[in-house]
């Protein structure tokens, strides 16, 4: 029982299949938004339609029950196939070294080439040695009473080239494992001047019951382990978030966070910095420049008129703090800021990014103590005044917002074993390709009138061309060196 | 002359290189003149220099590796095509390779060449690739795709020769994809207002198309239907000659086998250091993002390739079609999933 089933799931024309299947499962995820994109999808698609997707886990293609049982059916048959067929490939690759009192046997190749000669085995052997000693560094040689039979290989490791592969597939199938089980990506922000504490997810074994609505059924979803949300011990204190722009151009040119890192009970333990392509290692986690954006102000500058005055007064505003504009009896406060502002209302605005695309912040005056007036101003568009009372104006003219950087955090303890698989597949694919093995045998009979006769066989598993042509050039060759007395049949 | 306007005249020279090559091969494969083959293969490796210069030129004059966007990119798989196809013709020496092959390299440079201005222009590096990964990875993904041009080629002789791609089948296929081709060059345009666009659509105000996108993408698409129509008229109409001096089906198998095990590395090795900087740049070495699931499934169409032959002796025809599939998937993962799907891997928009 054990062993059919050991049979069915080593049945290449599964890998077959399963290679397809995965190809065309993997598409679907590319045309079907994925994750926090699929939230979007009702707008555009029939929510029903988007509904079932959901339910299908088509939106979460690549984590979906179906995705990853098609996968694991390829490890298990990648796994199956090793067991059944490794000990059988072994046993060939131990060939026995022959028995002096047998002839050694020529085997039956695509290629071949028999023809006689005057000389003796002996002087013939010598030759053919020469001959191939290039080629063939490790000829190996075998006896037998009336004939002898060099042997030459080449690139022998090659020839477990896919075996090699399959080990490195194997070892990735392992670190997807341990990655789907006990990776986590998180994201933290940190404001500048500001400290936060690194985010984590802890893995707890043990068997949970999930209900999930699928079809308008409760389902019961068996689970063997959950996630709890922690923190590593350690925090990230923002120093400064570095943004620079190629000359004349709004392409970012650089981002970078300068960072301190901090234990638990603030104590500093070392400085870095954070760049796109350049991540920051800590313990176990990574920490990526993932995104920035700006929340908040230092203060602002801005011009005000105020009711029945002729001059404009310039004001250094702080946020969200009342000062007095000297010599009147008027107060201001910058209560609200959004940096990137869009008109969605008469007088009403919403923020739609974080970054500093079109700056705006809202006002508030008072007079003697009483509030008068509360309205927004957009830097880009200092004409427009929304201001109720009238006389009173006030045009932006700098902020300086405060900005945030969004680390990512992430922990992946498989990568150590996906790097050994990645570099084992490579290891397995090239040399199985770029080194092709192939094998050549030269059995030299003597014959009764004292002449000998020469026997070549050659194999080669891939690069059949290349080989022909070099089997042809050494049977030439040694035909010529050799003489030959009578017409080999081919 | 700006930097912009001579590196993209210099990959026009390319072009006309590549075209001069192309037909001199026709030509000596006509004629049955070995001194025209050898020229044409001696101006195939001119245009292989050239394309280095122009390479070479715009590397300097961006101060960046010159494959960070849609335009730079088809000009290293033009490379990519042209090093391989050398390289594999000086092993195995197969006629008629190049008249196949060449129009790889020539498609890519045209089609790029196509491109609204904004694909084209010579642009600073955004930080997620300012990072070394970006010669190795790209560059090998790029030759990579050069090496399935063959594979491509030999696959569509092998069918040629074997009779399973007739005359017939160029009919419909040609203009087909000649047909999407133009209308993906609509839908490109169209998306990025190109001046060329807006310029088309001013000028047929008089017409009923004025500000009728959909009246225009057919216009294109029956542009490229026409081009196909007359290339597979031309096609048809060359004397069985070419088709006899192709290499018997053998040969030409194993060849194309051949051919997938110089790509199939490439990919592999690239795809793979591409993960070590997706590790570095984006936290994760694989994320199922459009451009690294194509070339997944590319890389699973290949394997699936050497599978079938090695275990169920798949050979001849049935490999053939494969090969033609993993191409097609090849032509996807470059060129659609950069238009048609959205995802990280989108650096070649503007
Ligand atoms: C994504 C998955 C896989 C990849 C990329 C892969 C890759 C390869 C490569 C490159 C070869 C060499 C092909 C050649 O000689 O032309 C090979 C051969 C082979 N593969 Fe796979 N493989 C995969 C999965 C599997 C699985 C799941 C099985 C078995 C259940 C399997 C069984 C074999 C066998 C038996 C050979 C022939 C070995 C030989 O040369 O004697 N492969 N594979």
């Amino acid at each position: 029982m054990r062993k059919s089933l050991l049979i069915f799931f080593a049945n290449l024309r599964l890998t077959l299949v399963l290679i397809l299947t995965i190809a065309g499962l993997s598409a679907i995820g590319t045309f079907v938004p994925q994750g926090d994109d699929a939230a979007k999808l009702a707008e555009k698609w029939d929510p029903d339609l988007v509904h079932v997707l959901e339910q299908l886990g088509v939106t979460n293609a690549y984590h979906s029950w179906w995705f990853l049982l098609v996968l694991a059916l390829l490890a298990v048959n990648l796994i199956a196939c090793t067991i059944l067929r490794l000990p059988r490939v072994w046993k060939l690759s131990q060939e026995s070294e022959g028995d002096a009192h047998v002839d050694p046997e020529l085997p039956a190749t695509a290629f071949n080439e028999r023809w006689e000669c005057a000389e003796g085995v002996l002087p013939a052997l010598d030759v053919a040695r020469k001959m191939l000693a290039k080629d063939y560094p490790n000829l190996r040689q075998v006896d037998g009473p009336r004939s002898r039979m060099l042997v030459g290989e080449k690139h022998r490791l090659s020839l477990w080239g896919a075996w090699v592969v399959h080990a490195g597939l194997m070892c990735l199938f392992a670190a997807g494992f341990l990655r789907i089980v006990y990776g986590y990506s998180l994201y933290m922000v940190i404001k500048e001047g500001e400290r936060a504490v690194v985010p984590k997810e802890r893995v707890i074994w043990g068997w949970s019951v999930d209900r999930v609505s699928a079809f308008g059924m409760s389902v019961p979803l068996p689970r063997v382990y959950h996630r709890m949300r922690t923190h590593n011990d350690f925090q990230v204190g923002l120093d400064t978030f570095d943004l620079q722009y190629y000359p004349n151009s709004s392409a970012p040119k650089l981002f970078r966070s300068d960072v301190k890192i901090l234990d638990m009970d603030n104590k500093i333990q070392r400085g870095a910095s954070i760049l796109v392509n350049q991540p920051l290692s800590q313990g176990d986690v990574m920490l990526y420049q993932a995104s920035w954006g700006y929340e908040g102000l230092h203060g602002a500058r801005l011009d005000v008129k105020l009711p029945g005055d002729r001059d404009r007064y310039e004001v250094t505003a702080p946020f969200k703090k009342k000062i007095k504009l000297l010599k009147t009896a008027w107060e201001l406060e910058i209560t609200d800021f959004y940096p990137d502002a869009t008109m969605v209302g008469p007088g009403k605005l919403e923020q739609a990014s974080s970054q500093l695309n079109n700056p705006a912040i809202r006002l508030k005056f008072f007079e003697r103590g009483k509030e008068r007036a509360h309205f927004w101003i957009v830097y880009a568009f200092p004409q427009i005044q929304m201001s109720k009372v009238a006389g009173l104006e006030a045009v932006g003219r700098t902020v300086d917002p405060v900005p945030f950087t969004v680390l990512q955090v992430g922990h992946d303890p498989g990568v150590p074993l996906a790097l050994a698989g990645a570099l084992i597949v490579i290891l397995g694919v090239f040399s199985s390709f770029y080194l092709f093995y192939r094998k050549i045998w030269v059995r030299i009979t003597s014959l009764d009138n004292g002449r000998s006769l020469i026997q070549v066989a050659g194999f080669s598993k891939r690069n059949k061309m290349a080989f022909k042509r070099a089997f042809g050039n050494i049977c030439r060759a040694m035909r010529k060196e050799l003489g030959e007395t009578s017409q080999g049949e081919q | 002359m700006s930097p912009d306007t001579l590196s993209q005249a210099l990959f026009l020279v390319l072009f006309a290189l590549l075209s001069v090559a192309w037909l001199t091969q026709l030509v000596g494969v006509l004629t049955h003149s070995e001194a025209r083959l050898k020229l044409a293969n001696q101006l195939a490796r001119v245009a292989l220099a050239w394309n280095i210069v122009a390479l070479g030129h715009r590397w300097i004059a961006a101060d960046h590796a010159p494959w960070a966007n849609q335009f730079e990119s088809a000009t290293v798989v033009a490379f990519g095509v042209v090093l391989l196809y050398q390289i594999f013709q000086r092993e195995h020496r197969v006629p008629l390779l190049g008249l196949l092959v060449l129009p790889a390299a020539m498609v890519a440079i045209a089609a790029a060449s196509l491109l609204p201005q904004e694909y084209k222009r010579i642009a600073p590096l955004m930080p997620a690739l300012q990072s070394y990964w970006l010669k190795i990875h790209v560059s090998l993904m790029l030759v990579s795709y050069g090496a399935f041009a063959t594979t491509f080629a030999l696959s569509l002789m092998y069918l040629v020769r074997d009779g399973a791609w007739t005359q017939r089948t160029t009919w419909k296929v040609l203009p087909l994809a000649t047909a999407l081709g133009g209308l993906f060059f609509a839908y490109v345009h169209a998306q990025a207002r190109s001046p060329f666009w807006n310029s088309l659509m001013a000028r047929f105000t008089w017409t009923e198309l004025a500000g009728d996108t959909s009246k225009a993408y057919g216009l294109f698409a029956l542009l490229g239907l026409l081009l196909g129509g007359l290339a597979s008229a031309g096609l048809n109409r060359l004397p069985a000659r070419l088709v006899e001096g192709l290499p018997d089906t053998e040969t030409l198998e194993e060849l194309n086998y051949r051919s997938v095990a110089v790509g199939f590395p490439l990919l592999t090795l690239g795809v793979i250091l591409g993960a070590f900087w997706g590790h570095v740049a984006w936290g994760r070495y694989w994320g199922w993002d459009p451009k690294e699931t194509w070339a997944f499934i590319t890389w699973m169409i290949f394997a699936f390739f050497l599978h079938a032959r090695v275990s169920q002796g798949w050979n001849g025809r049935r490999l053939a079609w494969v090969g033609l599939f993993g191409a097609g998937s090849i032509v996807f993962t470059y060129w659609g999933v950069n238009f048609l799907l959205s995802g990280l891997h989108a650096y070649a928009k503007p």
